[in-house]
């Protein structure tokens, strides 16, 4: 369901005269099946919110934000990349890395669900609205999104909180919004970001049981992104989800 | 439609509602100029029909050779709806207001020696006393003018002299020398209304440069209000047959005045005329006589492009950072758009429909109190607008003015949102989506 073949992404950081190379992949390579729950790991810096960026098309894998340096060998003006990368990302058979446009946003429309930290929830819009806007974006009609909407929040047992807006809710209560609006399209893949970090240790376990839930009962295939590897155990000290890969930090840095 | 509903929470309803009242400033002033400005340039191009034929053609001729040529022309060409002989005269007159008042000659053999009768003692009666009427002198002058003399036929004129009479519009006086009852009657002429401001009266003129001090009785049938315009010399109207009796030349005439029925088309006819009556003829059309002028039009309509142009590009400069400071405020809820899915279009679409739906309110509401304002204004301002030679102002707005204005209103919208909104699909979400 998810591939990500020889994944690379260096950070060209230019300090004055110079600049300083840090690599954070070099040649990553992962596997995720239909239907798999995967945690990523890592320490702070490793980039495991850049690579669920980059699998959910967020951040492009390709060189990107050129800037203007002097090579002082040649005392010629060059145009170089601050972030430099290359690799193939597959998801659900499709190359996504040469997607672009309303091609690419329609793929994230249809395919992939995202849940982010601090939910990002628009805070104009009622839980209802919130929820039903991925479906609206898709040109479904507003009825028909919202009785979908109303659908998923009595799911996550928000049925009562519909016509309020996310200011008044609870950081639980955002994040079950959160997750209803990643679940309305159906989408075959979530990526989620933290989901639990922001939360109370009460709702941390509530919400990933949920997650586990919905591997199991919708077959979702979920790459989630989290510190707290603990939570991910019961109490015989067994993975709750399928498999956890790890990330770790990337010691090489060149000075040029 | 979800993009509507959206930009009304991304751009707030106060910066809306300042743009909205930007446009609806905007598009009044726009109405208002362009009003006043065609009030302005009728008014003028109402005096300069009223003062040339479209075309005339100079080359002095007896009446048959003119005649001939008229034929000439009428059938060759199809545009000319009408060609008459006239005799244009710059000379030098003298004229004076001619107050007609009665008198008495207490002398049958020298009736030059008249007194007025209030004054002549009543119990005389011994004296032979013959009542006349005689002239008061007053306001001599003595100047330079261009007189026209030109046909009239069926009270109607080649220029449309008509439009700017002050006074008596019956044309078929200038032709009349004795009344219904075979009395000899004073010629009538019409003259600039400034010369003399005056639109009725009894004038005496000789014509000193033609070698005669001979007094002729004139009626004035109307002044020319001429407005702002100012001829090289004042103009004087009156029967073509009577200056040639003046003068003493009859059957000689030195103009053709030709009407066409397209009045703008007349230098491209008058080329044609040229071509076809040959370099003898010297050919001129109303558009170049008043090349000055329609060259002063120009600049004023430049003038007028340039407050517009200037107004537009205020419009675009706050519409545009309006929509950037917008785009700004809102990058975390446009990243997460993103993040949904939503396409490049829609939120293109965010950012010109509200524009627009601005525009939009600009137009129709800007357009009522624009057609409003001008009415308002034409009314409050008409003294001033008179001073100006506008006589009888009114709105002056075609559709073509209001499509014009709403088209130029809404496409301005409609760029200016592009930037923007090309900044918003530009913005790394990620970055956004961090803070």
């Amino acid at each position: 369901m998810i591939t990500v073949n020889n994944l690379n992404r260096t950070y060209n950081i230019v300090e004055g005269r110079t600049f300083k190379k840090q690599v954070l992949y070099k040649n990553l390579n992962l596997s995720v099946k239909q239907g798999e729950f995967v945690a990523v790991v890592g320490p702070s810096g490793c980039g495991k919110s850049t690579l669920l960026n980059m699998i959910g098309m967020l951040d492009s894998v390709k060189d990107r934000d050129y800037v203007t340096v002097i090579n002082e060998t040649s005392d010629k003006k060059e145009s170089i990349p601050t972030v430099e990368g290359n690799g193939q990302i597959i998801l659900n058979n499709q190359d996504v890395t040469e997607l672009k446009g309303n091609t690419k946003s329609e793929f994230i429309n249809k395919n992939i669900g995202f849940i982010f930290q601090f939910h990002h929830l628009i805070p104009e819009l009622t839980a209802l609205q919130n929820v039903a806007l991925p479906m609206r974006i898709r040109g479904k009609s507003k009825k028909e999104a919202n009785k979908n909407a109303q659908q998923l929040l009595e799911e996550m047992e928000l049925g009562e909180y519909q016509s309020k807006k996310p200011a008044v809710l609870s950081g639980g209560e955002k994040q079950r919004v959160a997750i209803a609006r990643s679940l309305i399209n159906h989408p075959k893949i979530l990526l989620a970001d933290e989901p639990t970090g922001s939360l109370h240790p009460k709702m941390k376990q509530d919400i990933l049981e949920r997650f586990l839930k919905l591997n199991s009962d919708k077959n979702i295939t979920i790459l989630m992104v989290t510190h707290d590897i603990d939570s991910l155990y019961d109490d015989n000290k067994q993975l709750k989800i399928d498999r956890l890969i790890s990330l770790s930090k990337a010691e090489e840095e060149i000075d040029t | 439609m979800l993009e509507l509903m959206l930009s009304r929470y991304l751009i707030k309803p106060l910066f809306s509602i300042l743009l909205g009242l930007g446009a609806i400033i905007g598009v009044i002033c726009l109405l208002v100029v362009l009003s006043l400005f065609q009030n302005y340039f009728l008014a003028s191009e109402k005096v300069f029909m009223s003062i040339h034929p479209h075309i005339q053609i100079h080359k002095e001729m007896t009446a048959d050779e003119g005649k001939k040529i008229i034929t000439q022309l009428k059938n060759a060409f199809s545009e000319i709806t009408d060609a008459e002989p006239a005799l244009y005269l710059p000379t030098r007159i003298i004229i004076s207001k001619a107050d007609i008042v009665e008198a008495a000659c207490v002398n049958k053999q020298n009736q030059s020696f008249c007194l007025d009768m209030k004054n002549y003692p009543q119990d005389d009666t011994e004296l032979d006393i013959v009542v006349k009427e005689g002239f008061n002198l007053s306001e001599k002058k003595d100047e330079k003018v261009l007189i026209k003399g030109i046909t009239v036929t069926d009270n109607e004129t080649v220029m449309a002299i008509k439009r700017i009479i002050n006074g008596s519009s019956n044309l078929e006086r200038l032709n009349q020398t004795q009344d219904s009852n075979d009395f000899v009657l004073p010629y009538g002429f019409y003259m600039e209304q400034s010369f003399f401001n005056e639109i009725s009266g009894a004038f005496l003129i000789s014509f000193p440069a033609l070698g005669t001090d001979k007094l002729n009785h004139f009626r004035l049938n109307g002044g020319l209000k001429l407005g702002t315009k100012r001829g090289k010399l004042p103009l004087i109207v009156m029967s073509i047959e009577i200056l040639q009796t003046l003068i003493n030349k009859p059957n000689q005439l030195n103009t053709i005045e030709v009407k066409l029925a397209k009045p703008y088309d007349s230098a491209k006819i008058a080329q044609a005329i040229q071509n076809k009556l040959g370099s003898e003829f010297q050919i001129t059309s109303w558009i170049e006589k008043e090349k000055a002028a329609f060259a002063f039009l120009n600049i004023v309509k430049f003038m007028i492009f340039l407050i517009i142009f200037s107004i537009c590009i205020v419009a675009a400069i706050s519409v545009y950072s309006t929509l950037s400071l917008a785009v700004i405020e809102n990058r975390k809820k446009i990243s997460i758009l993103k993040a949904l899915g939503i396409k490049d279009s829609s939120i293109y679409l965010i950012f010109i429909s509200n524009a627009l739906s601005i525009g939009m309110v600009g137009v129709v509401v800007g357009g009522i109190l624009g057609y409003l304002s001008s009415h308002y204004f034409i009314i409050y301002f008409g003294e001033n607008l008179r001073a100006l030679g506008i006589e009888n102002p009114e709105i002056q707005l075609t559709q073509g003015d209001i499509l014009l204005t709403a088209s130029a209103t809404l496409l301005l919208f409609l760029i200016t949102a592009i930037v923007p909104a090309r900044n918003a699909i530009k913005m790394d979400a990620v970055d956004n989506l961090r803070q």
